[in-house]
């Protein structure tokens, strides 16, 4: 097509201007290019980070009044299995804070000491046991004081290359020993690096934890338990079954004296994935600021072109072409111009925006938000999404910002057009 | 060659203002650039409308081009009611019935000659193949294809009016108004300039010059001269009151 040609030409002719025009548009894209792309990124993040729990997975924290209320007790909780319908596991969750874990004269301030029941093995599925073997029931009955640690644990602080050699070894928690029973296998790193975990017996962790007091809520004992659903969908059945059970052994509706907090898998995700998608709006709409920046630089190069070409713009309805054939060239113009401002953008914004995230994701940055920044995630079919955007913001701002001078070059009396010097 | 069905019909008349006011109000006072102005051009005349500057010839001009309205009175161009017409009519009618020629050549600086003399084809919506074709054979016509891929600023003025020829006659218009064609020429290359508007004459085409130059105007078969919008001598180019004064 000629007239695209001649645009093109036109655009090629003045460089400086044209760089001038575009410098806005090519800052605008690749901002909203890299925005994109940690959104993605991020969005992305939370979907694998969630996949290595269980996605019927709940976390309850059973709160019942020290005073006042008979307590659920783990076995309580445990015949849920048996009787409810929606219920297949449940593990009590036993913080050990201020765990101290020493090897060897060695402390390791990385690692999180839990106590928990056999069960626990069927809501992370991403954990494989490498070496050695999970707690088992007689274990629990028995407040054993064995553990199963985490492949980080072997490797860095154990020194075990070999996970085999760590099995029968003898770890301090807060003092007592430990023999370790276990090692998992090496998992991809998520919100909680579980590569660091050590598991106990959470009958063990309770007499080395104490008694739990709710924080910020008086007078409460606080037991945590996951418990694991047969389905998604069931996750308010699951809890108003957990509810009924603390309003059975308390003798009192749910939330008088017993009262449950649930989070499942879903929820929490769901929360996250909301989390994400509010944050990238916002940046997005910083770079929209700096695209409309990008826009009204176009728009003064066109006023400016337009000014120049009076001339010619005579000259061309002289010779036939409609007020509507100038605004078309000169919008084209615009759209050109804007279309390379994306075309950089996109250009320099994608390998940016890869290289945000992967920096952001090898440095921590809070809120274990780097754990969610891997830019492996990033595959082609992901990057599609901030091409299109580049290319849907050349269209708009091209138009938005290139009518008014389109509109002017085309409104212009031939007569005082061809006379203009 | 392309017959040139438009130019048949020897004595018709193609180009007829009636009774056309053009006036600006500046201010408090009226300026009549042009003061009842009544002229028919047949087809195949070549025409000289003489006058000062200030005498209204460009306006004239303007109007017969399409390119300004008068104020009142009538415009028929080829049989047409040019004031009745939208942008787009006078558009396509300026594509298909005029070809211009301005004083300073008006070339399209960016564009190579080819693409300045296919102007009135892109606009008629005629392929690019046929279009090229075209352009080589009208530069041709005026000496110039060995410099189609060049640019205007790199031809002399003589040459860029040539150009300007070729464009102007692209879209096979029937007539051809030529404003002030040799004004920015030197008399040898004026004389050239004219030569070949002498010779698209004898073609059969029509011809409107605007020029204060006597000597120019004298090669015309007719002279109007334009004084304070009002026209003051319509005749052969050898009467007394042809002349500018």
């Amino acid at each position: 097509m000629t007239t695209l040609q001649m645009v093109l030409r036109n655009l090629m002719a003045n460089k400086v201007r044209l760089a001038q025009a575009v410098l806005g548009m090519v800052v605008g894209v690749a901002a909203m290019v890299i925005v994109l792309c940690l959104g993605i990124n991020l969005f992305k993040g939370v979907g694998e980070f969630y996949s290595a729990y269980s996605p019927s997975l709940m976390y309850m924290g059973v709160y019942t009044s020290v005073e006042k209320s008979p307590r659920v007790t783990v076995e309580d909780m445990e015949g849920l299995v048996a009787s409810s319908e929606y219920i297949t596991a449940v593990s009590p969750l036993v913080f050990v804070p201020d765990n101290n874990l020493r090897y060897a004269g060695q402390t390791s301030e990385k690692t999180r000491v839990r106590g928990v029941s056999e069960q626990f093995l069927i809501m992370k599925p991403g954990c494989q046991v490498a070496a050695g073997r999970f707690l088992q029931p007689m274990d629990i009955s028995r407040r054993q004081n064995v553990c199963v640690i985490g492949s980080a644990v072997a490797g860095e602080l154990l020194g075990c290359a070999n996970f085999e050699d760590a099995i029968g070894e003898t770890l301090k928690i807060r003092g007592e020993n430990f023999t370790v029973i276990g090692v998992f296998a090496e998992i991809k790193p998520d919100l909680e690096d579980g590569n660091y975990d050590v598991f106990i017996p959470y009958t063990t962790a309770k007499q080395l934890a104490g008694e739990i007091v709710a924080p910020l809520m008086e007078e409460s004992y606080l037991d945590i338990y996951y418990v694991n659903l047969n389905s998604v969908d069931n996750i308010i059945n699951g809890r108003d079954t957990v509810r009924a059970l603390l309003a059975e052994v308390s003798g009192r509706p749910h939330g008088e004296t017993a009262s449950l907090f649930s989070l499942s898998t879903r929820t929490s995700q769901k929360y996250d994935r909301e989390c994400v998608l509010g944050l990238t709006g916002k940046l997005l709409g910083l770079s929209g600021l700096v695209l409309l920046v990008g826009g009204v630089g176009i728009m003064n190069v066109m006023l400016a072109t337009v000014r120049e070409r009076r001339q010619e713009i005579g000259v061309r309805r002289a010779y036939g072409a409609t007020a509507r054939d100038i605004r078309r060239q000169f919008l084209l113009e615009a759209l050109c111009t804007s279309g390379l401002g994306a075309v950089l953008g996109i250009v320099l914004g994608l390998p940016a925006g890869l290289l945000v995230c992967r920096f952001m994701g090898s440095v921590p940055i809070g809120y274990a938000g780097e754990m969610l920044l891997n830019p492996d995630l990033l595959d082609l079919g992901a990057l599609v999404l901030p091409v299109l955007g580049g290319a849907a913001a050349a269209v708009l701002i091209g138009v938005v910002f290139g009518l008014y001078p389109a509109c002017k070059a085309a409104k212009m009396e031939p007569v005082a057009a061809i006379n203009a010097d | 060659m392309t017959t040139l069905n438009n130019l048949q019909n020897e004595n018709e008349v193609l180009i007829s203002l009636q009774d056309v006011y053009k006036i600006y109000q500046t201010g408090e006072t009226e300026v009549h650039a042009l003061d009842g102005v009544s002229l028919e051009v047949r087809r195949g005349e070549f025409v000289a409308i003489v006058g000062a500057s200030g005498s209204g010839k460009s306006t004239c001009m303007n109007i017969i081009g399409c390119l300004d309205v008068p104020t009142s009175g009538s415009y028929h161009l080829a049989g047409q009611d040019v004031l009745t017409m939208n942008d787009t009519q006078k558009a396509k009618l300026r594509n298909k019935t005029l070809g211009f020629i301005f004083q300073q050549y008006n070339l399209i600086p960016k564009l190579n000659l080819c693409e300045n003399v296919e102007l009135a084809m892109l606009y008629a919506g005629m392929p690019a193949a046929e279009r090229r074709k075209r352009s080589l054979q009208l530069l041709e016509q005026v000496g110039l294809a060995d410099k189609a891929a060049n640019v205007p600023s790199q031809l002399s003025g003589g040459q860029q009016q040539r150009v300007a020829i070729a464009r102007a006659l692209a879209g096979e218009p029937a007539v051809i108004l030529a404003d002030e064609p040799t004004g920015a020429l030197d008399s040898q290359t004026g004389r050239e300039v004219l030569g070949y508007l002498q010779l698209l004459n004898r073609e059969g085409r029509t011809v409107v010059l605007i020029t204060h130059d006597n000597s120019i105007a004298r090669q015309a078969e007719r002279i109007v001269r334009l004084e304070d919008g009002k026209i003051v001598y319509d005749g052969l180019p050898d009467g007394d009151e042809a002349a500018v004064q």
